[in-house]
C-alpha cells in the first residue's frame, strides 16, 4: 500500500469509488447486499496449458510429447484455442456466454514454493514482500457490508470444508468455516455469551478461541440444518469433496443465504506424477460442479447474483517431465462465470515461443483480476496501480 | 526492607534447582505431552527441580512402541507381476484390503498416543511427522509410514543430521515427493524443492538454480518395488559437478552436507521448535543463541530441547496459555486426564481427522500449520460436541469407565481416594472446582464458573467448554 491513506481512509471518506452501487449517497442508506462472490480454489497448482490449450501450436505438442491432449480430443473454442475435452460440461455456459476464460495470469518474479505463492494471490502482495491481510479482507468494505449474523447473512464469508481462509484474514471481516454439507454448527449450549474477561488479558490464542466461539453462537441461529434440508437440490453434482461442497453452496444461496462471500477448494492439482488420468478426474468433477450450480441457480432467479471465479497459486511448467508429470510453473487461465459475465477469451495467451526456463511469462497481472472484482463487481476502488482488467464484467 | 527484597530475589533466582510446583509440573507437562497431563503424572513429577524434572521426562523416551500394530503391517508390498495376474474381483479385495491396513495403521498410532508411559515420546515423533511429511493418500502402502514412524522414534530425541541423512532414503519419503521418479534424463525436483525449502533452509534462503542443481544430485535413488527397498540406481544418476548454494557437489549426501554446513538449517529447525515449545513469538536473540548449540552440538537434539524447556521465556507467565491445543491434544489429552488408556484406535482416527488432524495424512508437504488455524468455527464446535460426550461418559465404547475407573485424576478432595462414578455426581463447592480449575486449565477461565448447586461433573464439563481448555 501506497501514501498514508489505506483504502480503507479513502473509503471512509467516501472518495475513490469507481462504482457506487454500495455506498450511501448524500448520507443516504446503502442499498441492500444483493450478491454472492464463489471463490474456486484449485489447490495445488492447476496446469493452465492442459486446461485452455493452444492446440494448433506446434511447440505444445513438442513440449508435452506424453501429456499434450490430441488436437482432435481438444474442444475447439477459437482459431488456436480450446478446452480440455473434461471440460465438456461446461460448453451449455460458454454458448450462452456466460463463461469468460481469463489468459495468462501470474506476477513477476513468480514464487515456486507452493506456500509461499498461495500467500501471495492470497494477499496480493509483490513477490518480494510479505503481507498479512487478505486482498478480500483488504478490499471488501467492512462497515458497508450488511452485519453478521442475521438470517441472510449469517457471515460475511462462508468457507465450505478444509479451505484456507487466507483472503479474509487480517481484518474485521465475520468469516465461519462450515463442513462440506454446510453444516457443522452447533448451538454452544450451556455456556453463554462472547467470553466475559476474567480480569487477566487474553493472550491471542485465548482470543482467537473466544471470538470464533462468538461468531458461531451468532451464525448458528441463522445456518440450521432444517432450512437447509428444506431445499429441493436436482442431481448432477459429481461425487466426492469438491462436488457435495458446491452442491453445499448452491443449496445455502436458494435457502436464502447470501453471505458475500462463499470459499471452497478442489484438488490436488498438484501433478508431479501420472498426470493424464489424475488432471482429467479433477476438471472433470470442476466442470460438472459448475454446470450443476448453474443449473440449480438459474432455476431460482439467482445466477445473476452470482459471481464464480478460480484462482490456483501457479500454472505448471510448460514443458512436461519425465514422471509423466508437470513441476511447478507460473502463468495460467482462470474462469470466470455468472449470469452477468460476458462470455469470451479475455487478455492474450503466454506465446510459447517466448518460454523463459521452460516456463510461461505471464500476460496479465492477477491482481488485475482482483481491481474488476473489486471496481465492477463490488463497486468500491481496486489495488492501486492494478487497472482492471476489461471485458469480463460490465463497468 | 531491603533485605526482604534481597531474600525474594534470591529465592527467584535459585528457583531452577527447586522443586516444581503443581502449577509449574502441571505447565512441563502439558507443553511436552498432550496439553492437558492426569494428576497421577503432575504429582509424579512434583519432587524434582526443573532441570531434573526435564531430565526425568527425557529419560522415558523410548524407541520401540508400547503397542503393536497389526502384525502383517509391515508385510511386503506385492510386486507389479503379482498385481498384474489377479483378476477383478482381487484387485478389489486388494485395494480394500490397502485401505483397512491404512485405517489399522492410523488406529494404531492413535491407541499407542493413549497408551504410552512417555507422552514426550509420541510428541516428537509427531512433531517430525510434520517436518518430513508424507502422507498415506499418495503413498499408498502404510507398511512404509510405519517404518517411517519408527524411523522417526530411532531418532526422536537424536540426531538431526542422522535422521535427515536416512529421511533421503526413506520410501515412503521417496515415493511421497516424487524421487521415485528424479532420474537423470529429467530430474524431477519434488524433494529438492521440499528439502531445502521446509527441512532445512526455509523460504528465501535459496535460488530456483539451487533447486534444479540439487535434484540433479539426488538422481538414482529410487524405490525398487520387487524388494521394497531404496536402492542407488547408477544408471539413472547424474554424475556430473552440480553448484549448489555455492558449492561444487556430486552426490544426494554432499547436498546434505552443504544444507548442514549452512546456518540457516539450524536457524529453521530451533524456529519451528520454539514454536511447537514456548510460544508463538520466538525471541531473535534467544534462536541465535540456540541455533548455535545446536551447531555446536553437531546437530543433537537433546541439548537444544533441554535449553529450550529450561529457557526463562518457557516458564514466563505470560506464554501460558499462549499456545493453542491441536486436536491431538484435545482428543488423547482429555482421554489420559481422565485416565482413560484405552480406547477404540479408529474411532479416535475418525475424531482426529474431524478435528482436522488426520495422522499419516497431512494436508500437505508443509504439515499441518497448526497455532490459530486449529481453531475455525467448525473444529471448534466439534471440539466442544467431543469434550462434552467425555465428560458425560459417552466416548468409550458405550461404557462408562472414564470417570470411575482406577485412580480417578479427578479425585478432587482426597487424592488417594478412588471415587465411582457415583462420587462424580456428588455436589461440587468451591474447594473442589478450584482445584479442578488448576488440574484442567492453564489459565483462569474465561466464563464464570459456578461452584454451588452443581454435580462435579457439570463443573468438569463447564471447565471443559470453557475457551481457556482450548489453550496450553
Amino acid at each position: 500500500m501506497t501514501g498514508s491513506f489505506s483504502r480503507r481512509d479513502l473509503l471512509a471518506l467516501g472518495l475513490g469509488a469507481a462504482g457506487t452501487a454500495f455506498l450511501p449517497r448524500n448520507g443516504r442508506a446503502a442499498p441492500a447486499w444483493d450478491r454472492t462472490l464463489v471463490m474456486i480454489e484449485l489447490n495445488g497448482g492447476n496446469d493452465g496449458l492442459n486446461t485452455v490449450i493452444p492446440y494448433n501450436d506446434p511447440l505444445y505438442a513438442k513440449l508435452r510429447p506424453r501429456l499434450a491432449i490430441p488436437r482432435d480430443k481438444v474442444i475447439h473454442l477459437s482459431h488456436d484455442l480450446g478446452l480440455h475435452p473434461a471440460l465438456a460440461p461446461l460448453m451449455p455456459v460458454w454458448k450462452e456466454q456466460e463463461l469468460s476464460i481469463l489468459l495468462g495470469l501470474g506476477y513477476p518474479k513468480p514464487n515456486r514454493s507452493h506456500f509461499r505463492s498461495i500467500e501471495i494471490w492470497e494477499t496480493a502482495s509483490d513477490a518480494d514482500k510479505v503481507a498479512s491481510e487478505g486482498w478480500v479482507a483488504d478490499l471488501l468494505p467492512e462497515p458497508r457490508l450488511p452485519p453478521a449474523g442475521s438470517a441472510q447473512h449469517p457471515a460475511h464469508v462462508l468457507v465450505l470444508g478444509n479451505s484456507s481462509p487466507g483472503p479474509f484474514e487480517g481484518g474485521n471481516l465475520a468469516v465461519v468455516t462450515l463442513d462440506r454439507q454446510g453444516l457443522g454448527l452447533k448451538q454452544t449450549g450451556m455456556v453463554g455469551g462472547g467470553g466475559q474477561k476474567n480480569g487477566q488479558d487474553h493472550t491471542k490464542a485465548l482470543g482467537h478461541v473466544v471470538a470464533t466461539r462468538a461468531l458461531n453462537l451468532k451464525a448458528a441461529h441463522q445456518i440450521v440444518p432444517e432450512r437447509l434440508a428444506q431445499v429441493k437440490m436436482q442431481a448432477g453434482f459429481p461425487d466426492g469433496p469438491f462436488g457435495s461442497a458446491m452442491e453445499s453452496a448452491a443449496r445455502l444461496l436458494l435457502a436464502g443465504i447470501l453471505p458475500p462471500v462463499i470459499k471452497l477448494s478442489h484438488g490436488s492439482f498438484d501433478t508431479h506424477a501420472n498426470q493424464a488420468g489424475t488432471h482429467e478426474k479433477l476438471l472433470g468433477e470442476l466442470a460438472q460442479g459448475l454446470a450443476a450450480f448453474r443449473q440449480a441457480l438459474l432455476g431460482k432467479g439467482l445466477w445473476d447474483r452470482v459471481l464464480v471465479m478460480t484462482y490456483s497459486e501457479f500454472g505448471r511448467r510448460a514443458q512436461e517431465n519425465a514422471s509423466h508429470g508437470t513441476d511447478h510453473g507460473t502463468a495460467a487461465p482462470h474462469l470466470l462465470m455468472g449470469g452477468k459475465v460476458r462470455g469470451g477469451f479475455f487478455g492474450t495467451q503466454p506465446p510459447l515461443s517466448q518460454i523463459a526456463d521452460n516456463d510461461l511469462i505471464h500476460t496479465a497481472d492477477f491482481r488485475s483480476y482482483y481491481s474488476m472484482i473489486a471496481e465492477q463487481w463490488w463497486h468500491v476502488p481496486g489495488l492501486p496501480g492494478f487497472k482492471p482488467l476489461s471485458g469480463p464484467l460490465a463497468a | 526492607m531491603k533485605r526482604l527484597f534481597l531474600l525474594i530475589f534470591l529465592l527467584l533466582a535459585a528457583r531452577p534447582g527447586m522443586a516444581l510446583t503443581f502449577d509449574e509440573a502441571r505447565h512441563l507437562l502439558a507443553r511436552t505431552g498432550f496439553g492437558s497431563p492426569s494428576r497421577y503424572e503432575i504429582e509424579r513429577l512434583l519432587q524434582y527441580s526443573h532441570d531434573s524434572a526435564v531430565e526425568e521426562i527425557f529419560g522415558f523416551v523410548i524407541a520401540r512402541p508400547f503397542t503393536q500394530p497389526l502384525s502383517d503391517l509391515d508385510q511386503p508390498l506385492p510386486g507389479r507381476a503379482e498385481r498384474q495376474t489377479l483378476s477383478d474381483a482381487e484387485k478389489m479385495d486388494f485395494r480394500k484390503d490397502i485401505n483397512e491396513r491404512g485405517l489399522a495403521l492410523k488406529a494404531w498410532w492413535w491407541g499407542e498416543m493413549l497408551a504410552t508411559d512417555s507422552p514426550f515420546t509420541e510428541h516428537m515423533v509427531l512433531f517430525w511427522h510434520n517436518h518430513f511429511t508424507s502422507s498415506l493418500q499418495k503413498v499408498k502402502w502404510p507398511g512404509f509410514l510405519y517404518r517411517q514412524n519408527l524411523l522417526f522414534r530411532d531418532h526422536a530425541l537424536g540426531n538431526f543430521g542422522d535422521l535427515l541423512k536416512e529421511i533421503t532414503h526413506d520410501p515412503a519419503m521417496v515415493l511421497y515427493l516424487d524421487s521415485q521418479a528424479n532420474r537423470k534424463s529429467q530430474p524431477n525436483e519434488n524433494f529438492a524443492r521440499e528439502l531445502m525449502e521446509l527441512f532445512t533452509l526455509g523460504e528465501g534462503h535459496f535460488t530456483e538454480r539451487d533447486v534444479k542443481e540439487a535434484a540433479r544430485a539426488f538422481t538414482g535413488w529410487n524405490f525398487d518395488p520387487r524388494s521394497g527397498e531404496v536402492v542407488f540406481n547408477a544408471r539413472q544418476h547424474d554424475p556430473g559437478i552440480k553448484q549448489v548454494l555455492g558449492q561444487n557437489v556430486r552426490t544426494g549426501e554432499d547436498v546434505v552436507r552443504v544444507l548442514l554446513e549452512h546456518p540457516q538449517t539450524a536457524r529453521h529447525l530451533v524456529k519451528k521448535l520454539w514454536l511447537e515449545f514456548v510460544s508463538p513469538e520466538p525471541d531473535e536473540a534467544e534462536l541465535q543463541r540456540l541455533a548455535a548449540l545446536l551447531r555446536d552440538n553437531n546437530y543433537e537434539i537433546r541439548p537444544v530441547l533441554k535449553a529450550l524447556l529450561t529457557l526463562p521465556a518457557f516458564w514466563a507467565a505470560e506464554n501460558k496459555g499462549s499456545l493453542i491445543k491441536s486436536p491431538v491434544d484435545i482428543a488423547v489429552g482429555s482421554l489420559r486426564l481422565l485416565g482413560i488408556k484405552s480406547m477404540d484406535g479408529k474411532r479416535l482416527a475418525h475424531l482426529g481427522k474431524a478435528l482436522g488432524q488426520d495422522l499419516f495424512d497431512p494436508p500437505n508437504v508443509k504439515g499441518w500449520p497448526g497455532g490459530q488455524a486449529w481453531i475455525t468455527s467448525t473444529t471448534l464446535s466439534r471440539r466442544e460436541q467431543l469434550l462434552r460426550r467425555l465428560a458425560r461418559g459417552r466416548e468409550s465404547d458405550g461404557a462408562d469407565p472414564g470417570l470411575g475407573a482406577g485412580y480417578n485424576p479427578l479425585a478432587l478432595d482426597n487424592p488417594s481416594a478412588m471415587p465411582s462414578l457415583a462420587d462424580l455426581d456428588r455436589e461440587a463447592n468451591p474447594r473442589s472446582v478450584a482445584t479442578m480449575k488448576r488440574l484442567m486449565l492453564a489459565i483462569p477461565p474465561v466464563d464464570p464458573v459456578a461452584e454451588t448447586g452443581i454435580s462435579l461433573r457439570r463443573a468438569a464439563l463447564q471447565l471443559f467448554l470453557d475457551p481457556a481448555y482450548q489453550v496450553k
